[in-house]
């Protein structure tokens, strides 16, 4: 509903209304529409005035009942709240929370010591033992292949000391290594000792292979290992 | 604030229910003594004219005043606050009771009126069966425009008033006010011929 419309349905009767307001009026409604929504507005109005009913007098009664109810309860809550405590009575309250306090304090612990425990877990680690296959050659042995007798040289490779792999299972072929001529070493105990070349020594070095280790296999692989060095 | 020895009727609704949170009876009875006939009548017209049924949710009404006074929001209009919770009252009224009028609540001789002639109505027709009639179609109207309704014009509060208790847009307030006076002058539509001749 306009707003302006409203509001001269509200106070003038169509007879009273000016041109300018006439013509307003004419673009939303009918001079008959104008005067019956106007009666209804109005007597509405009228029998809101004419008609009023009032609660019975229980209501009221029920209602102050309640609120006193109300009243009672709030009192006695703020009676206890601000119930007048003389100062010793505070402080000697407070000495004996305070005494109280302290001889507990002590024995109580917020966490009971714990003990160190060890536990042994049991980790299976996989390791591969691999074997780089070196064909040795000597000098001499370059010049003449045919005739050299291959000694195939095998240690144990483990993969914290020798971290040198070559994971190629081809055999690497060492062309010439010179030949460590037999020197005489001079030794405290036994005299004139006469070291022997590298290639006298039988190292078995076969290709790689993938294997488990386990713990005792470890055990063994560690105790060659101390041979070997 | 509370000056000593002012008068509770001097006091602002606002006041008072500031009072009545801290459990001032006397201010409570200022209060209702202030609201209770017009909530009475509000609900008297909104719940089928049953007189018992408005004394009921009257004492509801305040009850719940009681109890939430310390929610109220001192910078909101108190009636504001009376009416929301009363028009929410009658909405869950309305859920839970289907609404029904029944012919029984017109007055006995509105079959008679209907079915007389034109000029026999303009004989009988006066002020007080107007308002009988007005009062019947206006509880005819759905719930939503019979509040619009009753609230603007009844309850005289103005429409931003009225979109607050109704928590919907001052628009929608105004096109719900314009739909309930189209319908009521359809419903009234036997008395167009009062309303020709008094026109022309």
């Amino acid at each position: 509903m306009n707003k302006k419309l409203e509001s001269l349905l509200l106070n003038k009767k169509i007879s009273a209304l000016t041109t300018k307001e006439r013509s307003y009026v004419a673009q939303h409604l009918s001079p008959q529409e104008y005067e019956k929504y106007q009666s209804i507005i109005l007597e509405s109005k009228n029998m809101a005035e004419q008609y009023k009913t009032t609660p019975a007098p229980k209501v009221k009664a029920n209602l102050m009942a309640a609120m006193a109810e109300k009243k009672a309860s709030k009192s006695s809550v703020s009676s206890i709240a601000h119930h007048p405590v003389p100062l010793w009575q505070v402080a000697a309250a407070a000495a004996v929370l305070f005494f109280c306090f302290w001889n507990t304090w002590p024995q109580q612990q917020p966490f009971p010591p714990t003990e160190k425990e060890i536990v042994y877990v049991h980790k299976t680690d996989t390791v591969y033992k691999e074997t780089a296959p070196v064909v040795k050659a000597s000098l001499a042995s370059a010049s003449k292949p045919s005739q050299k007798k291959k000694i195939k040289k095998t240690r144990a490779i483990h993969p914290t000391i020798d971290t040198m792999i070559n994971k190629s299972t081809k055999p690497t072929t060492i062309s010439a290594i010179p030949k460590i001529p037999k020197q005489p070493v001079i030794n405290p105990k036994q005299g004139l000792v006469t070291i022997p070349p590298i290639d006298e020594v039988n190292i078995n070095i076969s290709p790689m292979e993938k294997t488990g280790r386990s713990v005792t296999t470890d055990r063994e692989l560690m105790d060659f290992v101390g041979k070997v060095y | 604030m509370f000056s000593f020895g002012k008068k509770y009727n001097e006091y602002s609704d606002e006041q008072l229910m500031q009072l009545i949170g801290k459990g001032n009876d006397k201010a409570f009875a200022e209060l209702y003594d202030r609201y209770s006939n017009k909530m009475h009548y509000y609900f008297y017209r909104m719940l089928y004219q049953n007189k018992e049924k408005a004394d009921d949710f009257t004492q509801d009404l305040f009850m719940k005043l009681i109890e939430k006074a310390n929610l109220f929001d001192s910078n909101r209009k108190l009636s504001t606050w009376l009416y929301t919770i009363a028009a929410n009252m009658c909405k869950n009224e309305y859920r839970r009771k289907e609404r029904n009028i029944v012919s029984s609540q017109l007055p006995p001789y509105a079959d008679e009126f209907f079915l007389a002639d034109e000029t026999v109505i303009t004989e009988v027709l006066d002020k007080k069966l107007f308002q009988e009639h007005l009062q019947n179609a206006i509880e005819g109207l759905d719930e939503i425009h019979q509040q619009c309704f009753v609230l603007r014009y009844q309850e005289e509060l103005s429409v931003k008033e009225i979109s607050e208790i109704l928590n919907c847009p001052e628009g929608t307030v105004k096109s719900r006010i314009h739909y309930s006076l189209k319908k009521l002058a359809q419903k009234l539509s036997i008395f167009d011929s009062t309303f020709k001749s008094k026109v022309s």
